[in-house]
């Protein structure tokens, strides 16, 4: 029998029990998942950054600039703790443990679902921005907190949607995956989830760049307060546009689950 | 038995995620575009419409690599020459 | 996730969820006209009121982005946007959005799609047209014709997209994810906020603003 460096991989991971190679899996994608913390570590450090820039410049306004502050890095924070879930889920309440089927298509499911939620990082970062801009728009015209706060965090409800869709696709891929139980070469249909999670990985550039956008308007609206519906109006309008790669992301995605060519 | 035809499709499903990757970086440009525009507005709200069709227009071009990705993750999915 | 049901055919052609939601919203829409715009007095009552800020507040957008010259677009765009905005809060009341259905949100991006092309011959000629693609120079060819079909499918993809991911998270949230209730029992609630109420309302106001700017892109 000829052996190649595939065979022998894949005759080595099925001298184990199943139980030992979904648990490997799901320790690594558990793992991959927390890269996403790199990005409430970026974005939340520049929005210290800039409050603690702001509060040198304006002290007498610090309660207003730690409060704008505070606000914006909590939501920089929602793709970690969501990341943070979906790993706890992998390592605690891993509903994939409990499935019988191919167990190469279940421990590609899990690295898969991994995989796909360090798309959070982006969304972070791009959030963390927003809100680094807010806490500097604040230390400047403090009046005008309200308003900044406001683009602040619709600009950042925008910026998170990718890290949504690629928890969406996290999800399905624990429970509600299309792949367990299918007939076909085990190999394809592994690979298939793993591809469906790294497609999501895509989502990282949306979420900077809408973050970015709603940093930017967050800015303006500082500077022109009167201004600040036609601001909000033409965030949304780039951020939509900004969106559509991360969209194409979940095509691919739900492609290779639900009308997958090779199966 | 692995057969070489399962392998192939096998790596073009995750080659196809991979391609998707190239999406990172449209989504920072265009939104990088974004935010100038709203940064512009701010400044120059007479010139919305002229400042919104700028943006548009350059966010069309740098959508180009994505839709490329997009096109080699079809193909790999959907027209794949070593299948 | 299953796609939309299919309830009946009609000589072999089959009546979908999408299709009889579509019809929801178009009564809903049809009703509404009627009612607001019974006997319109010069004191509005309450439904004439909300139909005149709405009726205004496209005009003004309309004119912000397309422009004094091209107001008559506005109709338009205030129905698109009735319906798309109400397609999309469907979910609230756990209904399928038809927009979570690429079919629906293809079919309104090619008439986006159209729209743009007959505005442009109309307003450039045949040759003006025909012209702006090797605009501004012509090794640029490929691209603006790429650039140009990419148009409808993101257009629709988008709407799709969004709406589609707000259906499957729902359903995991009601369906699959009872060993997450524990967490808060208010996730539903901010869920729908966010994804039917938020991302509805966004969604549309996008995809209305995007057809307006192609089109007056289109004819300029």
């Amino acid at each position: 029998m000829e052996t190649n460096f595939i065979q022998w991989f894949f005759d080595f991971i099925m001298s184990y029990e199943p139980e030992v190679i979904i648990a490997c899996a799901s320790v690594i994608g558990a793992g991959l998942a927390m890269i996403a913390g790199i990005g409430p570590g970026i974005g939340q450090g520049y929005a210290a950054g800039k409050g603690a820039e702001a509060v040198g410049n304006n002290p007498k306004e610090s309660k207003n600039i730690l409060s704008t502050m505070l606000l914006g890095a909590a939501i920089a924070e929602t793709s970690g703790i969501l990341a943070l879930v979906v790993s706890l889920i992998l390592l605690f309440g891993n509903p994939l443990v409990s499935l019988s089927g191919g167990m190469v298509v279940i421990a590609g499911s899990a690295i898969g679902a991994g995989i796909a939620v360090i798309a959070g990082m982006g969304p972070a970062i791009g959030q963390g921005y927003a809100a680094g801009k807010a806490t500097e728009a604040v230390g400047i015209n403090p009046r005008n907190q309200r308003g900044i706060t406001l683009v602040m965090l619709v600009g950042q409800a925008v910026a998170q949607t990718t890290g949504i869709l690629a928890l969406v696709i996290s999800l399905i891929l624990l429970y509600g995956n299309p792949f367990v139980g299918l007939e076909g070469a085990f190999i394809i249909i592994g690979a298939s989830a793993l591809g469906a999670g790294i497609s999501m990985v895509g989502g990282i550039g949306p979420g900077i760049g809408q973050g970015y956008a709603a940093g930017k308007a967050v800015e303006a609206t500082g500077k022109r307060p009167d201004q600040q519906s036609n601001i909000t109006k033409i965030m949304f309008l780039g951020q939509a546009v900004a969106q559509t790669t991360g969209i194409y992301a979940l095509i691919v995605s739900l492609i290779l689950m639900y009308s997958n060519p090779f199966i | 038995m692995i057969t070489g035809i399962e392998l192939i499709k096998a790596c073009s499903a995750i080659g196809a995620g991979l391609a998707m990757i190239a999406g990172i970086g449209p989504g920072i440009g265009q939104g990088y575009a974004a935010g100038k525009g709203a940064e512009g507005v701010g400044r120059q709200p007479e010139a919305q419409g002229d400042i919104t069709r700028t943006m548009l227009l350059g966010a069309a071009v740098a959508e180009t690599t994505g839709i490329y990705g997009l096109i080699v993750a079809m193909i790999l999915l959907f027209a794949n020459p070593f299948i | 996730m299953s796609g939309p049901k299919i309830y009946a055919e009609i000589l072999g052609f089959p009546i979908t969820e999408t299709m009889v939601n579509t019809w929801l919203v178009m009564g809903a829409i049809l009703i509404f006209a009627i009612l607001a715009t019974k006997n319109l007095k010069k004191v509005p009552g309450k439904l004439q009121l909300i139909a005149e800020m709405m009726v205004k507040g496209i005009d003004g957008l309309t004119e912000n982005t397309m422009g004094k010259k091209n107001l008559g677009f506005a109709p338009y765009m205030l129905t698109l946007f009735m319906y798309l905005g109400i397609a999309n809060l469907l979910g609230v009341v756990a209904l399928r959005p038809p927009t979570a259905d690429l079919t629906m949100t293809f079919a309104l991006s090619l008439l986006t799609f159209f729209m743009t092309q007959f505005f442009a011959i109309k307003s450039k000629g045949v040759g003006g047209f025909f012209k702006g693609f090797i605009e501004p120079i012509p090794l640029l060819l490929p691209i603006n014709i790429i650039g140009e079909f990419a148009n409808p499918i993101s257009l629709s993809f988008r709407l799709f997209g969004n709406m589609l991911g707000g259906v499957i998270i729902m359903g995991l949230i009601y369906g699959g994810l009872t060993n997450l209730m524990y967490f808060a029992a208010g996730i539903p609630i901010l869920a729908h906020l966010y994804f039917d109420i938020f991302a509805g309302l966004l969604q549309s106001f996008i995809f209305v603003m995007l057809s307006m700017v192609f089109i007056s892109m289109a004819m300029d």
